[in-house]
């Protein structure tokens, strides 16, 4: 297992689009992937969970994957949070 | 007459049928007497309410971008995995029925959602409750094509959700009337999609209109006549039977002579029926997909060739063509138990598919080919990349061909990807036609898939980079004097079509509601005018710089008068 944490800087922390792209993101990966906000354990590759995390900006999170990919899939998954979900044209 | 006002919600006259639509949620049988497991049976639901969405996707014009919005989003929560773990959940621990467990799954999440304070997360829940009543729908053995539901009706509620305007999506009606509703609301936005006549918050509907009423809807205006007589003129003053009924037989020439098929891009024998009815040239692409897609199981040969029988009955002797089956990528069936790719778009799908499966291929041609004996038929093969692929079909169909009546088959090319544009020389000589797929072209040329909410400006049909493509492939085919067929959103497009002229096609192939419309816009096309266009677009810089030209043209390619009566 592989994790690291992350601090959300979006203006609209795990809202609907964000959390799309986490999803689709996460979706890539054949790793199980998790997101913990305190107590609260939300499915990487699924948007319901996601935004029923309800984590807004400011909201430290630790992305866990488990699996063959883990540190591809936690890597990039960081980095889409710390580029505020801006993907590349 | 009996005249009920309302508020004008998409524009357009239309005079037909009232078919009351009632809420559908109660009512429905329940799943638990069929003996497949439950997971299973809500595993299959789920997978048909993904192709409904997906072909109400498909039967949306791409300028439609709110209304395509609230399908991929629709399109995520359908497959969402928590969902699904919901559903199971309940179904294992609990021991109930696939639909039961499903309503207490939405229930719940959109329970969640319901309490948070942001009005985009209660939009979620009525979202998931939305899209859980496409599955129970499914679940209750509603396919979507079985009924053919709204077709030549004018659908009257006192308020639809998005889940019941998707039901129309294919089978388009031909106005929407309800009591309640707002112009905001998704089902609104879709309603506008499917760009026919509408009016909402027309009181007096429901104890007024009864089933099977002859009704006049004045979207323009937001009126509602009950009962009109039968050469009644509107308010506004134009006569109703000239938008109505739309049908034009007769054969579409350019202003300066040049013939143009304008045929019917269908799925199933209801949307033959309709093409013939608006006076279709023929059948410009029968997708063979549907059949696959409604059955438990990959249907049988008998099953596939009362099908094409079925179709063949309804075109009679006009040009028909039929696509080979194209699944794989998005679209899966059961029975067929295709891999799992991570890049579906760019792995087995099309014609690729149907070569590794030769059994599957052997039993679709002796199907048509026993369907057809004695006509004249066009095969279209899917995904194509180069002229070895039609050289290996020949060879598998004469094989299927031992032992049969013998059918006057044409092989042809879809060029939907740019290896079949590139390759288009050789494919022109090897083909007896060609036929253009813009919407496939157009995502593989601009590498931005169609589905997708955030390519929804990158991913531009009518960008030169695909124009440019096209104009190759026309070139080639008239060296080799094979005739080229453009089928998908853009042949439908008045925008569009003028340039596919200039460029030289010879057929466009267009949903049977616009056809007529299409016919209209071809006479007014001069021909000069369309080559000149043609070429000056392929050498513009991009989309936005073609979008202008056609703006700066519009009187001379005819596209002018008809944008009043498209609700874009």
């Amino acid at each position: 297992m592989y994790s690291k944490r992350v601090t959300l800087d979006n203006a609209t922390g795990l809202h609907v689009r964000p959390a799309t792209l986490f999803m689709e993101t996460a979706s890539r990966f054949g790793s199980a992937i998790r997101v913990l906000k305190e107590t609260q354990a939300a499915d990487g590759k699924s948007a319901i969970s996601l935004m029923l995390l309800e984590a807004s900006r400011g909201t430290e999170l630790t992305i866990e994957a488990n699996g063959e990919d883990e540190i591809a899939a936690v890597e990039a998954l960081v980095d889409l949070v710390e580029t505020q979900f801006e993907t590349r044209r | 007459v009996i005249v009920l006002e309302g508020v004008p919600l998409s524009p357009g006259i239309a005079r037909g049928k009232a078919m009351i639509v009632r809420a559908i949620a109660a009512g429905l049988p329940s799943s638990r007497e069929d003996g497949r497991p439950q997971q299973e049976q809500f595993r299959t639901a789920r997978r048909r309410a993904e192709a409904e969405l997906r072909s109400a996707l498909d039967a949306l014009a791409e300028t439609a971008g709110a209304a395509r919005e609230i399908l991929h989003a629709h399109l995520i929560l359908l497959s969402d995995p928590m969902l699904e773990m919901e559903v199971v959940l309940r179904i294992e621990r609990d021991g109930i029925g696939a639909s039961e467990a499903l309503d207490l799954a939405a229930a719940s999440l959109s329970g969640r959602f319901e309490v948070l304070a942001d009005p985009a997360m209660q939009q979620r829940a009525a979202d998931l409750r939305d899209i859980c009543e496409c599955i129970r729908r499914q679940l209750a053995g509603c396919s979507p094509i079985d009924r053919s539901e709204g077709a030549d009706r004018i659908v009257c509620a006192t308020d639809l959700s998005p889940a019941q305007v998707l039901r129309f999506a294919r089978d388009r009606p031909l106005a929407f009337v309800l009591e309640q509703g707002t112009d905001t609301s998704h089902a609104a936005i879709l309603v506008r999609a499917l760009a026919v006549p509408a009016v909402i918050r027309v009181s007096g509907a429901n104890a007024v209109v009864q089933d099977g009423d002859v009704l006049v809807v004045d979207g323009n205006r937001g009126h509602v006549f009950v009962h009109p007589d039968s050469d009644v003129v509107s308010p506004a003053g134009g006569r109703f039977s000239a938008e109505v009924d739309e049908t034009d037989a007769q054969p579409a020439h350019t202003c300066d002579g040049v013939a143009i098929a304008v045929t019917a891009s269908i799925a199933h024998s209801e949307d033959a029926r309709r093409a013939i009815a608006t006076g279709a040239d023929g059948i410009g692409l029968l997708r063979t997909e549907m059949l696959f897609l409604l059955h438990d199981r990959v249907p049988s040969e008998d099953v596939q060739e009362a099908f094409y029988r079925e179709i063949c009955g309804i075109v009679g002797s006009r040009a028909l063509t039929i696509r080979l089956l194209d699944l794989g990528a998005d679209k899966q069936a059961p029975g067929l138990e295709l891999p799992h790719e991570t890049n579906p778009a760019l792995g087995l799908r099309g014609i690729r598919l149907l070569f590794t499966r030769p059994e599957l291929l052997m039993c679709q041609l002796r199907a048509l080919l026993r369907a057809t004996a004695g006509r004249r038929v066009r095969l279209l093969l899917p995904m194509v990349l180069d002229a070895t692929d039609l050289a290996r079909l020949r060879e598998i169909l004469n094989e299927a061909a031992v032992g049969m009546r013998s059918t006057s088959v044409e092989i042809g090319a879809m060029v939907e990807t740019p290896a079949a544009a590139l390759m288009a020389d050789e494919l022109a000589a090897a083909a007896d036609f060609l036929s253009v797929g813009t919407n496939d072209l157009a995502q593989y040329v601009l590498a931005a898939d169609r589905y997708s909410a955030q390519m929804a400006s990158t991913y531009q049909p009518l960008h030169p980079a695909v124009l440019r493509l096209v104009r190759g492939v026309t070139a080639a085919a008239a060296r080799h004097r094979t005739p080229v067929c453009v089928c998908g959103e853009a042949a439908a497009d008045p925008r569009a079509l003028p340039l596919f002229i200039g460029m030289g096609v010879t057929e466009l192939s267009v949903p049977p509601p616009a056809v007529a419309r299409v016919k209209a816009q071809v006479r007014r096309i001069n021909m000069t005018a369309a080559r000149a266009l043609a070429e000056d677009v392929v050498s513009l810089p991009n989309a936005a710089a073609v979008a202008a030209r056609i703006d700066a043209a519009r009187e001379i390619i005819g596209a002018d008068v008809l944008e009043t009566r498209d609700a874009r």
